[in-house]
């Protein structure tokens, strides 16, 4: 058990993990927040490109991301030039992939939270005097607690179940960009079956812990409102 | 000449503007041109949907007038041909909403010290003290029942020392005692320190024992009706004694009509002959009678 917590692929899979949590938290939060505010064409455009990740094939994004941020590509070009960065095939591109999938379960569940929040609440901060600032900070963000913490385990899970595009960006390599989902499919393929059921086991613990951690924020959203 | 002198000084909100509102029955265009006079509670009355709301949040500056002036004693808050919009942040308005929209992460407290410019624990403590709410200022909000919640919704509204008190249906959620209470402390504050204060109201009872002026909401047009007593009571008849109340139920029996009224807190039941007006459950009525001594007693 030692083995696999020190393994590379558990190793990979925590770190992307928790460092797109930190990243899907500081974008996702203020662009939740943002999307509900008064209709407009390039809200709207927001909205469907965040949450494009959560209908649209992986593969197929996957692709398009490629393309965008391979050496060739617009963005991965530019950063290949400039900064001799590469995204493709490292770990950037693993971190890239779990982002980006995660995104939208972060997205969403503040967008929600945020609607159900009364506006005359925001209305009765305004005629108190308070800036926008104060009533973000004092109004907003702690009675959408909830539809962040839920927003945030559920953009964990997805990030550790991750498959297709960490595929694509990361390139399944052994010892670089194997990630533990990647770990089981790669142990299967070459027939270790109980490599791959050990990974399975650990990969469904991590999982579990997310569902009684998420289930608890529930229960203790509610208790609070 | 003293007359003359005392209107002239009295210091005046003057409202008027211009918005295009949709209602049930179609797009209209609510007009009101009206003087508040400063430091008095007064009450925007009339059936729903004739932009009494829509009036208090244009005040509070939550909503936009298409045209108009707001002038706050000597200041001007709106003026659209001149291009004078001030933000609601700067209005200085103690907005109560239906929904009484309390902070529900902070405790009572932390409700009404949020509200404060600087936070003044001495202005806090003496507001939960008229309030009754010194007992519960470490709860939440949602530990509390409607009255007492409303209790909060005027405390912080007070607590940013505003100009002007906005009150949308404030006590219509409440029950009767709880209402009766409530307008003592609204009266209370109103006299204590001489806020305005603006109220919508359905209730006519509320509006006779708080209000010194009422404003009238017709389709599109909004009447200075004067004292409320002017509009309720109109010069359609001089009786010795009269009493406005609201329908209650009324049941038909052979010759006669039973009407239960609401008069005040109080219901009464009065007979009517069956063939005169017909009354409905909802109907505002006034109660007149000329005709004999009516014996006043202390209880």
């Amino acid at each position: 058990m030692k083995e696999l917590i020190t393994s590379q692929p558990f190793l990979l899979t925590l770190e992307v993990s928790v460092i797109s949590l930190i990243l899907q938290f500081i974008i996702g939060v203020p662009l939740g927040i943002y999307i509900t505010g008064k209709n407009s064409i390039f809200r709207r455009i927001v909205e469907i490109i965040v949450t494009l990740p959560m209908i649209f094939p992986p593969m197929a994004l996957g692709f398009f991301l490629i393309l965008i941020l391979g050496k060739n590509g617009l963005i991965g070009g530019f950063l290949y030039n400039t900064f001799d960065f590469k995204i493709i095939f490292t770990f950037w591109g693993v971190l890239t992939a779990v982002f980006i999938v995660g995104l939208p379960f972060m997205v969403k569940s503040v967008q929600s939270s945020r609607k159900q929040l009364d506006t005359a609440m925001v209305e009765a901060a305004r005629t108190l005097g308070k800036s926008k600032f104060a009533i973000m900070r004092k109004v907003i963000l702690p009675n959408i607690r909830g539809g962040i913490t839920t927003g945030m385990l559920l953009a964990f899970g997805r990030s550790l179940g991750e498959v297709g595009i960490s595929l694509m960006l990361g390139g399944n390599i052994i010892g670089r960009t194997e990630t533990l989902s990647l770990a089981i499919y790669n142990s299967v393929y070459e027939g270790d079956f109980a490599k791959a059921a050990e990974l399975s086991i650990l990969l469904s613990v991590l999982a579990i812990i997310v569902i009684v951690i998420s289930n608890k924020s529930v229960f203790f959203k509610r208790k609070t409102n | 000449m003293f007359l003359f002198n005392i209107l002239k000084t009295r210091k005046m909100i003057k409202i008027d503007i211009r918005k295009k509102l949709l209602s049930s029955t179609g797009e209209f265009t609510l007009n009101a041109n009206i003087d508040i006079p400063s430091g008095e509670i007064v009450a925007f009355y009339g059936k729903s949907g004739t932009g009494k709301t829509t009036l208090l949040r244009i005040i509070a500056g939550l909503a936009a007038p298409d045209e108009g002036t707001i002038n706050v004693e000597d200041n001007t808050w709106l003026d659209s041909r001149n291009g004078i919009y001030l933000p609601v942040e700067k209005r200085a308005v103690g907005y109560v909403f239906q929904s009484y929209a309390l902070f529900p992460n902070m405790t009572i407290k932390e409700n009404i010290l949020f509200a404060q410019k600087k936070p003044d624990i001495s202005q806090a403590k003496k507001l939960m003290e008229i309030f009754g709410l010194s007992s519960l200022q470490n709860r939440k909000p949602a530990m509390l029942s409607g009255g007492q919640q409303q209790r909060v919704a005027l405390a912080r509204a007070i607590a940013c020392k505003p100009r002007i008190m906005l009150l949308d249906e404030p006590l219509s959620a409440l029950d009767h005692e709880m209402r009766g209470s409530i307008q003592d402390e609204i009266k209370f504050i109103n006299k204590e320190w001489g806020i305005t204060t603006i109220l919508v109201s359905h209730d006519v009872s509320e509006i006779f024992k708080l209000c010194t002026r009422v404003y009238s909401f017709n389709e599109s047009t909004v009447v200075d009706k004067g004292n409320p007593a002017n509009l309720f009571s109109g010069n359609r008849l001089s009786g010795k004694v009269q009493f406005t109340g609201e329908v209650l139920a009324s049941e038909n029996e052979d010759l006669i009509q039973i009407l239960t009224l609401l008069v005040g807190n109080t219901p009464v039941k009065i007979v009517v002959p069956a063939n005169g007006e017909t009354f409905m459950a909802g109907d505002k009525v006034l109660i007149a009678s000329k005709a004999f001594n009516p014996i006043i007693q202390k209880l």
